[in-house]
């Protein structure tokens, strides 16, 4: 893993990049906005998996999420325009307890996680495209053909809910 | 502190604002975004460790959490859009049929 | 030996095809199944010089369990089921060709087309196989397509009802025949038909011939109801209601002969006792049934019996143990008794008429037809060189070293023989027309019933039949002729040598050609005389006895009535009076329980209602209060359910960390 101050840079400044983008998505009152935010967010995290040097994944996270989903998201959002939905702002009325929650989910998920022990030095090479193939054709084969199944009964049924019945 | 371990910091953070989203979100695509978050924040840490401990099946299952996102991305704008149709609502908590 | 397999599957692929595309295919339906017919015949063909050099070819498949050998079932051909083999797939053939001109005008003909492919795919492969269960499915096949095929015109009540008989008769025999394998199977484990020695001698060495005589048997009565032997023979007639192609090839020439080649085929299994049965009811299907085609009216009810008689004769010859000479007869009386059925549906297309009482003088309408069937009766009374005569020949003298009564029997019934066949030819084709015909495709269009046209037919209307039936009609003709050389001098009797036989008697045996060509001519007098001109010979003394004598083989013996009054009427009866204890006696105990179990609800209603109610409705009211309390918690807003739960696992979390 490349290591130096230039790197050290580029993932403080995408880190810096998602987490402001993720207080956008669930804060901004424009829902639009924040489904732009969500961009910033998954372009951020694609960038953080280039520097994890999982090249591959961040192509497929811009690819699907960015190119696919989001685009899917933001239809959705003009489509349902019209509908009456904005009566009090958007925003619920159990934030104080919900921000309590969150807060402490994070703080007991933090001090787990930190209190974890792992080598100190990460191995130099990462894991190659080809051994992730290897991965999906070999071991994990099963779950990649239940993966398509679940995709494929997923479109199925997007198309079952939205067409209109009569 | 190592990288690894403030991106671990990162991952709980967009994990918590996920379920704020979560908890607070009335609308329906808002709800939506926020579990975008949250699956996010899995794959990130999925990817994290993986390199971690030099593992290709954790890009796979990161993978796996990207096709899972799509669909669930289709499926749950589907019923956004036959709620705004049936219901005249995308307010998640208008629909209240599982109100006792 | 992989082609074997494709002799039964070539038609088993068009009856597949016709089933599913018939339909669309239709001109081109009745073609497809002919030609999956000729490419059989010309597998057949190339299989004949080994077979000739006496080889067994044979393909074996395991089935089942790869371990047992028993159920290692195959294909195989000898010189006895290369003869069959032939048999069915030239008369086949013919048969088929003959039917598009006779199914012209049918809207099911590609249905009909389809099973009368499954029926030569199901008949080849009895023939061919070498396993008693795989002989066992072919044997069953054939029956389902017989009756699929009698019943075909299921519209008309007799149709349906015939086919039914066939089937529930078959059935019976069918039935026995399974018991024998199922015992063959227990006793001997062995099923394999080239293995029919070995279980003979194994059974014999075990000192258990009663139980090979009953095997045999049970065997015998498979053939007996296929082949239409008394006592099962009462369906064979009524399966005449099927279309005329089908009568001529699964009655008359190859399926009805089933039951002659599994006899033929596991004869080494007959010990002598059960050897005499199949002669003795051989011998009696044999005259019984020739004395009712002598009287029947119908066309194709005299054909029916007169292929009952001729079976009989089979079996007669096969209980002498002469293999070849009833292999023999079956084969050339496969050629005249097709060729007979096909001349009647040739009448029955053009003028509409099978009552021979209503036909008469159609020689010179139709004298193709009437020719073949000259060729075909002369063949089948045995006048010399036709090849009845050599079959019948072989037959007198193969029984002749058994039993030295025989023969004179014989040589009667050949007069009896001789006599229905010219009397159905004379009837059909010579003297005058009795009543006026309805011809062509309106009958109902020209009733006209006047008394002035009874007496003479208008022949006008009434024409060949067209060439595609005529044409298979001369074929078979050309094998009534000369399919009997195969078994003369002439080819130093290359047919018995072909199964592998020794021939006991070379050259042509005078008296008995004499013996023969005399029958034959008296049964063509008696035919003439009594059946055409309706002189009765006898002196006036004897008139009584000889009237009852007619109404007696007229009414068939009676069997079918008898059945009737043995079988069905005390069936029905018991199924009444099981009808009446279950009504009175079944009925009232259980009504009575009933009523029992009514009044003892009425006391636990009571119960119920005062103390298991309250009880009851005490819980579920408590239910309720503490249902209305929990039911304010469902508020039904999602977002408070995601509340708890993420503060329950924080919760939990905190709980199990510290």
């Amino acid at each position: 893993m490349p290591a130096g101050p230039l790197i050290a840079l580029a993932f403080a400044g995408l880190a810096a990049i998602v987490l402001v983008g993720a207080v956008w998505v669930v804060t901004l009152g424009n829902l639009f906005r924040a489904a732009l935010s969500l961009g910033l967010v998954l372009l951020g995290v694609a960038g953080l998996f280039i520097l994890l040097e999982a090249e591959f994944l961040a192509f497929v996270q811009i690819l699907v999420y960015v190119g696919a989903i989001l685009t899917l998201v933001v239809f959705a959002v003009m489509l349902t325009a019209r509908v009456p939905s904005n009566p009090e702002g958007g925003v619920s009325r159990q934030r104080l307890p919900a921000a309590i929650a969150s807060i402490a989910l994070f703080v007991v998920l933090a001090v787990v996680t930190q209190a974890l022990t792992w080598p100190t030095e990460a191995p130099t090479d990462a894991a190659s495209l080809n051994a992730l193939g290897q991965q999906l054709v070999k071991e994990l084969l099963l779950p990649f053909e239940v993966i398509s199944l679940v995709i494929v009964a997923a479109m199925a049924g997007a198309m079952a809910v939205a067409v209109p019945r009569k | 502190m190592s990288v690894f371990r403030l991106l671990l910091l990162l991952n709980c953070a967009l994990f918590s604002l996920g379920v704020y989203g979560m908890l607070t979100r009335r609308h329906a695509i808002g709800l939506l975004l926020a579990i975008e978050l949250i699956l996010n924040a899995a794959a990130l840490n999925f990817v994290l460790f993986g390199r971690l401990f030099g593992q290709a099946q954790a890009q796979a299952f990161a993978l796996f959490i990207i096709a899972l996102a799509a669909c669930e991305a289709v499926v749950g704008l589907a019923i956004v859009m036959s709620l705004a149709r049936s219901a005249n609502t995308i307010l998640a908590d208008r629909v209240q049929l599982l109100k006792g | 030996m992989r082609e074997l397999a494709c002799i039964p599957l070539l038609p088993f692929a068009a009856f597949v095809i016709l089933i599913f595309f018939g339909r669309r295919l239709k001109g081109v339906a009745p073609f497809v199944s002919i030609a999956a017919l000729a490419g059989a015949i010309g597998i057949t063909c190339s299989l004949l010089d080994a077979v000739a050099h006496g080889q067994t070819l044979s393909l074996r498949w395991a089935w089942l369990a790869r371990e047992a050998p028993l159920w290692s079932v195959g294909l195989r051909v000898d010189g006895l089921s290369w003869l069959m083999l032939a048999v069915v797939t030239v008369i086949g053939t013919l048969i088929q060709l003959y039917s598009v001109g006779y199914m012209r005008d049918d809207p099911r003909a590609s249905r009909f087309f389809a099973y009368l492919s499954l029926f030569c795919a199901s008949m080849l492969l009895l023939v061919l196989a070498d396993h008693f269960v795989l002989l066992y499915a072919g044997w069953e096949l054939v029956g389902l397509c017989s009756y699929l095929l009698i019943s075909f015109w299921f519209e008309k009540p007799q149709a349906a009802a015939a086919g039914r008989k066939a089937f529930l008769t078959t059935r019976l025999g069918d039935t026995g025949f399974l018991l024998g394998i199922l015992l063959l199977a227990a006793v001997a484990g062995e099923l394999h038909l080239d293995r029919i020695e070995a279980i003979r001698w194994k059974l014999l060495l075990q000192h258990q011939g009663g139980l090979l005589t009953v095997a045999s048997l049970l065997v015998f009565f498979g053939a007996v109801g296929k082949s239409a032997q008394i006592p099962l023979h009462v369906w064979l007639p009524d399966a005449m209601e099927g279309p005329t192609p089908v009568s001529a090839l699964i009655h008359a020439a190859t399926m009805v002969a089933a039951g002659v080649y599994l006899v033929a085929r596991t004869l080494p299994l007959f010990t002598a006792e059960s050897l005499q049965i199949v002669l003795g009811i051989g011998l009696a299907t044999h005259l019984l049934a020739g004395t009712v085609a002598l009287t029947q009216t119908d066309i194709k009810r005299v054909l029916a019996y007169s292929t009952i008689s001729q079976l009989g004769l089979m079996f007669v010859a096969l209980g002498a143990e002469a293999v070849g000479a009833a292999m023999f007869h079956l084969f050339t009386h496969a050629f005249f008794k097709a060729l007979l059925f096909l001349g009647a549906g040739s009448v029955i297309h053009a003028t509409h008429e099978q009552e021979l009482s209503r036909l008469g003088g159609l020689s010179r309408a139709m004298p193709f037809t009437a020719g073949l069937m000259l060729i075909a009766s002369v063949s089948m009374s045995g006048l010399p060189i036709f090849s009845g005569f050599w079959s019948k020949d072989a037959i007198l003298l193969a029984v002749g070293h058994r039993a030295p009564w025989l023969p004179p029997i014989l040589l009667a019934s050949a007069v009896i023989t001789a006599a229905y066949v010219f009397r159905l030819y004379l009837l059909c084709f010579h003297g005058r027309g009795r009543v006026p015909f309805s011809p062509g495709h309106a009958p109902q269009g020209k009733m006209d019933m006047s008394p002035i046209s009874v007496g003479k037919m208008d022949l006008s209307p009434i024409s060949e039949s067209p060439w595609v039936m005529v044409l298979p009609m001369a074929v078979l003709g050309l094998g009534a002729i000369f399919g009997g050389f195969l078994g003369s001098p002439a080819t130093h009797y290359a047919f018995f040598h072909f199964l592998g036989e020794h021939v006991s008697h070379e050259g042509v045996d005078l008296p008995l050609l004499a013996a023969s060509a005399l029958a034959a001519a008296l049964g063509f007098f008696l035919a003439w005389q009594i059946g055409l001109q309706g002189r009765v010979p006898l002196p006036a003394g004897l008139r009584p006895l000889g009237h009852r004598l007619y109404e007696l083989a007229y009414h068939k013996y009676y069997i079918d009535e008898l059945y009737d009054l043995a079988i069905i009427r005390p069936f029905l009866a018991m199924t009444q009076a099981l009808s009446r204890f279950d009504t009175s006696v079944i009925d009232g105990a259980v009504n009575g329980a009933g009523r029992l179990g009514w009044e003892l609800g009425q006391l636990k209603q009571r119960f119920d209602q005062t103390v298991v109610d309250g009880f009851v409705n005490g819980v579920a009211r408590a239910a309720q209060r503490l249902g209305a309390l929990g039911r304010q918690l469902q508020t039904g807003v999602i977002h408070q359910y995601l509340l708890v739960v993420i503060g329950a696992a924080v919760t939990i979390a905190l709980i199990t960390t510290w």
